[in-house]
């Protein structure tokens, strides 16, 4: 190959080609970010937090597009990267639309948004007091998506509840379960990093938003019979991050967060909203942070009400986990701020608040193999 | 020294550990065994290469890059180097050029940086302002915006 010139490059000059006053450069050519791959765009997305993503689509047709193109490729890529190699089904969104088109076409009464941990006993609980307001004599049966959920072996108590669910099942009414992230490993994807408060919830807010996003975009929602639609993510606080990164999670508030869109775009009434639970940390009691924890709830509500008010919803039902000991309390309060603020009922479920009662459940889960009646307090509704 | 011959046919002569910030030339010095060889980089035109290869000058005695394992670590901050933002202050013609050169040649730094000037183009910027700053047409229609506004309500700062 024959060489036009020769050019020794330690000692190439910078070249700027356009910089404007303000440092600021602009172009004059039509955009070229179109003719990157998707996997480029994608890696450029990955430094912008999501709600400026969603702002993107609102460009042009072709970012649009682009859009589309990064939320498939994403999704495909975080599944990869959350290790859910091992389980059929969650792959894309595209699975997730099947789901819900699924949840449509069988007129669903409920659908349940949750994590992997928080599909536990609270989660039970919330399917429980669901279950009590069907109309007696109801069948009712327990969906799993074509056995697409996948479930992981160390929530086994999970699999024991919505077994004792599926017995029940009968007739018209579905109850459609959705696994939506396995909580861990996006956490550690995200807690390494040195985001402030804010930020936090931000990243909060795109887990659920996305799979928000492919609610109300890929799918036409109207959906009369879906009465319940339940988000939880309590247990991002219980994984104690705080411990690992320095990073404050506020998982109980990306309930309200993630819930937003869907109520935004279904408009059906959906009723139930996350759940409030206390920071944890390993080896320390629930309550050890208290103080800075409720200062930060209360703050949190206050962003948290004014949205909810701009729902406009009536009938929605705010689920309190009360679950553990003395800080459930003040997890409570400030549901109840919340309820005060927003106007909303609440409905609290739960096990006992007291050590020895909690205690006494566990005792008895042993004996009878983990079919232990919850103990239900209704504050209102 | 290393010889490249970029895609319109111009050679640069480099130092080895300048050209080996690119994991694809440096494994090609592997392969062939002889630096002296003339390496073709067919993928990338004389001006971009040009680029590159000042910015892996600059940055030649840089630690290794991370292992993919912890590149999640680097994700969402959009600090850049000041040098690095200097370098980047090209057309926007250029800059992608030089994320694909950055992706093909396998340099991993010069793409993240690539990509983070982008995302800090886009930050924080309504649609309207992006559209100017890419000079792009905005071609929905106006029952589109509205529909695609009231999608996208929800992520709105009120």
């Amino acid at each position: 190959m024959s060489s036009k010139t020769v050019t020794t490059v330690s000692k190439v000059a910078v070249s700027s080609t356009m910089t404007a006053a303000n440092g600021i450069y602009r172009f004059e050519q039509p955009t070229s970010l179109g003719k990157l791959p998707t996997e480029l765009i994608c890696l450029i997305l990955e430094y912008i937090p999501h709600p400026y993503i969603y702002t993107l689509s609102m460009v042009c047709r072709e970012w649009r597009s682009l859009l589309d193109s990064y939320f498939e490729v994403d999704l495909a890529r975080r599944s990869r990267t959350l290790d859910f190699s091992d389980m059929h089904g969650f792959r894309t969104y595209g699975y997730l639309a099947r789901v819900l088109e699924n949840v449509k076409a069988k007129n669903i009464e409920a659908v349940l948004i949750g994590t992997g941990a928080t599909m536990e006993d609270s989660t039970a609980g919330v399917l429980l007091d669901i279950q009590m307001t069907m109309t007696p004599g109801q069948r009712y049966h327990f969906h799993n998506a074509d056995e697409n959920i996948p479930l992981l072996d160390k929530f086994p108590d999970l699999e024991d509840r919505l077994g004792s669910l599926k017995e029940l099942s009968i007739d018209r009414s579905v109850l459609d379960v959705i696994r939506c992230w396995s909580h861990e490993k996006p956490f550690r994807y995200f807690q390494t990093t040195s985001f402030c408060r804010l930020e936090s919830l931000t990243v909060h807010l795109s887990i659920f938003g996305e799979f928000v996003h492919t609610l109300t975009r890929k799918l036409d929602y109207s959906m009369p019979n879906l009465r319940y639609l339940v988000a939880e993510c309590g247990a991002y606080e219980q994984n104690g991050l705080r411990g690992r990164g320095g990073v404050l999670l506020y998982g109980a508030h990306v309930s309200y967060f993630a819930i937003f869109p869907a109520l935004h775009s279904l408009k059906i009434g959906a009723r139930t909203l996350g759940v409030a639970k206390p920071l944890k940390e390993k080896g320390k009691p629930y309550y050890h942070n208290r103080p800075a924890w409720l200062v930060e709830e209360l703050e949190n509500l206050k962003m948290i009400a004014p949205k909810l008010a701009e729902l406009h919803l009536s009938g929605v039902t705010l689920y309190s986990n009360i679950f553990g000991t003395g800080p459930c309390v003040y997890s409570f309060n400030s549901a109840m701020k919340l309820v005060t603020i927003v106007g909303c009922s609440l409905k609290a479920t739960h096990l006992s608040i007291k050590k020895e009662g909690r205690e006494q459940i566990w005792s008895m889960k042993r004996e009878r193999g983990n079919r232990v009646p919850y103990r239900r307090i209704v504050f209102a509704d | 020294m290393v010889k490249l011959i970029s895609s319109d046919g111009e050679t640069f002569s480099v130092e080895k550990d300048v050209a080996e910030r690119s994991i694809l030339i440096k494994n090609m010095i592997e392969d062939v065994g002889d630096s002296s060889t003339e390496i073709p980089i067919p993928n990338v035109t004389a001006n971009v290469l040009k680029k590159v290869l000042e910015w892996c000058e600059h940055h030649k005695s840089d630690p290794a890059p991370v292992s993919e394992d912890d590149n999640d670590s680097r994700k969402k901050s959009t600090d850049i180097d000041e040098w690095d933002q200097k370098f980047m202050q090209v057309d926007q013609e250029m800059l992608f050029e030089i994320i694909l050169a950055a992706n093909y040649l396998d340099i991993k730094a010069l793409l993240e940086v690539g990509c983070k000037t982008v995302a800090n183009m886009i930050k924080g910027k309504s649609p309207e302002e992006i559209r100017r700053q890419f000079n792009i047409q905005m071609d929905f229609t106006p029952e589109e915006e509205a529909q695609i506004r009231r999608e996208n309500e929800w992520a709105e700062d009120r």
